[in-house]
This record gives C-alpha cells, structure tokens and sequence, in this order.
C-alpha cells in the first residue's frame, strides 16, 4: 500500500507493528536488565538465607543489589534498546491501573512499617543500620512507580529492596520465608531472555530498513 | 461490443467510489505523512531518530512533513535537551489519531469488492 517512497519498501502496517514491538523497549520489556534482576533476586535471596553470618561487605554488597539493578536495566534501556531512538509505549489502561494499584499497595504498607518501626523504637537511636532501613523502606512506593512497572519486576524487585533494607539492619531472610522471589526471578530470567531475542530481531529488521534507505 | 458478464458496470457505484476517493483526507494521504501517522500512533511519544529510521525518510522530509501535521493539529511536537543535545519528539494528537481511523476506514470501504 504504501510504495510511494522509494527509500522505505514495506507497508503500513509492518511499519506500526514494527513501532509497537519496539516501543515495548522503553517500558515493559527490558531484556537482559530482566535477567539481571532475576539473577540477583536468585542470588541474594539464596546468599542470604544460606550465610546468615555475612561480613559487613556482603551485607553492603547485598543491600547495593537493587541500586545496582535499577542502575544498570536503565542504562541497557537508553543506551542499548533504545538505540534507534525513544519510542515510549502507549501502555493498555489495565497495565496503568495495576501499575498504580501496586505503588497504592506499596506505599500503604511502607508507611506502615515506618511507622511501626518509630512508635517501636522511640526514642530512636539512630545508626547506620537502621536508618538505612527506613530509608529503603521509604524509597520502596517511589521505586515501584519509576523503575518496577511489571508484575515480575514487581515482585523480584521488592524483594530486593526489602533484603537490602534487612541486610542493613543486621536481619535477613529464612530460606522459605519469600518463596516468591526465587520463583519471580527465574520468571524474570526466561522472559528477559525472550525480550532480548526478540530485540535482535527487532534491531535486525530496523538494520535493514536503514541499509534500504541508504 | 458488451463486457464480460462476470464484470458488471456500476455506473452509480463508480460515481460514488470516484466521490470516496476525492474525499479521502489528502493530508494523510501523502505517503510520508501516512508512514509518519502510522508510527506515531502506534506509541506516546516519539524520537526524531527513530523516525528517520524507520520510515527512511531524510531529516529535511520529516520536518516538512511533520510541519504540516502539526499545523492541522494531528500531531505536537516537544524539543528537549539530552544533556547538551536537543533531541525532538513528537506525539499523534486525538484529532490526528481519528483523522487516521477515519482515513483507514475510508480507505477499507474502497478496496471492498462492489456489489
């Protein structure tokens, strides 16, 4: 249908499916940030429930976890899935709804252990352990809403930040006590896997569009 | 001589395609701003790069196109800077997206075998 171009040899809609499995890079698909994710939600969670006795590095190195997965999933967003440039998915209403209904939830639940901590605690020596708690604790609603925007990353993601708040805290995990983040993260694994395939294909296809255009 | 008994000649049905055809919006029609369109609403927002890639239209096509998108009302444009680069994305509005419906349904109508 659309051959008037001679720089572009497709049709339309090849062009807007093309679009919409790209656009997905940008908010619900992250590939190899997902398999990160689920690796260190796997790894953590069995390091901390495994070595209860952890020297202060591994409780630092464990409580950096999440930081450091936020970090590298947006750096591989922008500088790697987004290469062609910035394609922001037009999202469906039910994926917003429960994105929010999760961050409600999230922060609902956050506030309540904060508080619970302070009424707990008070007058609240102050140490690094526990404010690093409370504020990862804090942080968790703001982190769910900007960087946890799917199901599985919701779920391996507050597990890490939850760990990474115990882990300051002197506490950590009994080996049965999240089974939903061994589980969530090799969810997340597979999936990221299958993202990253289908962007190679993507980023093929948009190789050959630029080669076609010269 | 008569035509073939399988093609039957509408007079009325080929005055109305011929109406069909002249009242196809002509701003979508244009190939590049069709392409352009059909990108965009496919997505919230999008990057000035990704559309040269992907339609391979020339910077200098893109713009002039996307000028006269802009000017219907079909589409808005937002210039930001990425640290010292700017960077220009655009966004289908609602009255681009149901030009784009209308224009498709227009569109499917036509290529629809006549009676």
């Amino acid at each position: 249908m659309f051959q008037a171009r001679s720089t572009f040899s497709g049709d339309v809609g090849r062009l807007a499916e093309l679009t919409r499995r790209y656009a997905r890079f940008s908010v619900s698909a992250r590939g190899l940030g997902s398999v990160l994710g689920g690796a260190l939600a796997l790894v953590t969670y069995f390091l901390g429930a495994l070595v209860p006795d952890l020297s202060t590095g591994g409780r630092v190195a464990l409580a950096a976890a999440p930081l450091v997965w936020i970090a590298v999933k947006e750096l591989l967003r922008s500088r790697y899935y987004q290469r062609f440039g910035r394609v922001e998915e037009a999202r469906p209403a039910l994926d917003r709804r429960l994105h929010l209904g999760l961050t409600l939830f999230t922060a609902l639940v956050s506030a309540g252990i904060v508080v619970t901590v302070l009424v707990r605690e008070w007058p609240v020596q102050w140490d690094v352990g526990i404010a690093g708690y409370l504020m990862y604790v804090a942080a968790m609603p703001l982190l769910v809403w900007l960087f946890m925007r799917t199901p599985l990353e919701y779920v391996a993601g507050v597990f890490l930040v939850a760990q990474a708040a115990l882990m300051l805290s002197g506490g950590n995990y009994s080996l049965w006590q999240q089974p939903q983040a061994p589980i969530g993260g090799l969810a997340l694994i597979v999936l990221g896997l299958r993202q990253h395939a289908e962007y190679l294909r993507i980023s093929r296809e948009l190789e050959s569009l630029r080669g076609a255009a010269g | 001589m008569s035509l073939p008994p399988d093609e039957p000649h509408h007079p009325a049905a080929s005055g109305e395609q011929t109406r069909a055809i002249l009242a196809l919006d002509r701003l979508v029609h244009e190939p590049a701003r069709l392409a352009i369109l059909t990108v965009l609403a496919e997505a919230e927002e999008v990057e000035f790069r990704f559309l040269e890639s992907v339609t391979g239209l020339t910077k200098g096509n893109i713009s002039s196109h996307v000028s006269k998108l802009e000017a219907a009302g079909y589409v808005t444009v937002a210039k930001r800077f990425k640290g010292k680069t700017p960077s220009t994305s655009y966004s289908i509005t609602s009255v681009g997206r149901a030009a784009l419906e209308s224009y498709r349904a227009a569109v499917g109508q036509l290529m629809r075998p006549s009676g």
